[in-house]
């Protein structure tokens, strides 16, 4: 039996994350966010389908993150809960509060200024690319701090080196969105869906009753 | 009697029992979770967990809800508000008493602080 009672807590936090759904319904999400973008890259500059293109991108965006979270909760009742048993987590509050807040607040400020650097285009080619994946890179170290899970640090030093070649690579900054978005998929859905294969080998579907 | 030995028998054993202080520890981090995942995260028998559920309950620091799942019963655990104030003031009295403990040893030999911090870290 555990007595350490931080391992517990860590545990019980990683139970979210230990059938890998999560990452692969982001991947996903990523990916075609990354298609997206990249198609709209292609766009020529005319002001109506600049516009048009805008709007899609952000219907894309709040669209996909709905249906992914709804997708997340569907697969894990099917997937996980049966052989794992369900678990509802409750938002943080209290102590972590101010820590959550700064972590949140600089992810917004980072966020907002890729945006803009996208909109205005004054930021170059290349930082638009560069805020993105260390946005990114800085996300997953942060639920690698929170998890201790160690697929989250490899994919935080990943996403920080796919990055630097994407910016390396010279593409303009929609284009280079776009592949890093659909490496950011890909990578994602390959780490969810190696840890849901162990997973669903290590826990078969109990058929005994609860108690 | 000393004031360490006051704290100590002050400390609640319905939370100090190991096998509740792991139920309670994973309970306080999320909302609710089933039976089955606090048996396989405890690794303790079914009649075993629900003994040690039905303790909590009483105490008035566990809500159980009995519902089903399509055929199959499904047993939900939160803990209560008073659950989470017991915990937390368990967390803190056991926190404060190590610290005394260590503050006692740091006047003896360097080898008891190291036993004590080991012992502190394990349980905080």
């Amino acid at each position: 039996m555990v007595t350490d009672l931080k391992k517990v807590e860590h545990r019980t936090i990683q139970y979210w994350f230990e059938d890998g759904i999560w990452e692969m319904a982001f991947g996903g999400w990523s990916f075609l966010l990354g298609i997206f973008t990249f198609g709209f890259a292609l766009i020529p500059g005319k002001p109506f389908l600049r516009a048009l293109g805008w709007v899609g991108l952000l219907a894309v965006i709040i669209i996909c993150a709905r249906f992914a979270g709804r997708a997340v909760r569907l697969l894990k009742e099917k997937w996980t809960y049966p052989r794992a048993g369900f678990v509802s987590y409750r938002r943080p509050g209290g102590q972590n509060r101010p820590r959550r807040f700064s972590w949140v607040g600089g992810l917004a400020g980072l966020a907002s200024a890729l945006v803009y650097g996208l909109l205005r285009d004054s930021f170059g080619y290349m930082w638009a690319q560069a805020g993105l994946s260390l946005l990114m890179a800085l996300t997953f170290f942060y639920t690698a701090i929170r998890t201790k899970l160690t697929r989250f640090y490899v994919l935080s030093v990943f996403l920080l080196a796919a990055g630097i070649l994407v910016t390396r690579s010279g593409l303009k900054a929609l284009s280079g969105v776009g592949v890093f978005c659909c490496l950011l998929g890909l990578a994602l859905c390959a780490s969810g869906s190696i840890t849901f294969r162990q997973f669903v080998r290590k826990n078969p579907v109990l058929e005994k009753e609860q108690s | 009697m000393s004031a360490e030995d006051y704290n100590l028998l002050s400390i609640d054993r319905l939370v100090h029992e190991p096998a509740r202080l792991i139920i309670m520890t994973m309970l306080n981090v999320v909302d609710s979770a089933d039976f089955l995942f606090l048996q396989r995260e405890t690794g303790l028998t079914k009649g075993n967990l629900s003994a040690h559920l039905t303790k909590l309950e009483e105490a008035g620091y566990v809500a159980i809800e009995k519902t089903y799942k399509g055929k199959i019963p499904l047993t939900v655990c939160r803990l209560t508000e008073e659950g989470r104030k017991a915990y937390k003031h368990y967390r803190t009295q056991w926190h404060d008493l190590m610290s005394l403990k260590q503050g006692r040893r740091g006047s003896g030999s360097a080898g008891c602080v190291n036993k004590s911090k080991r012992e502190n870290r394990e349980f905080s």
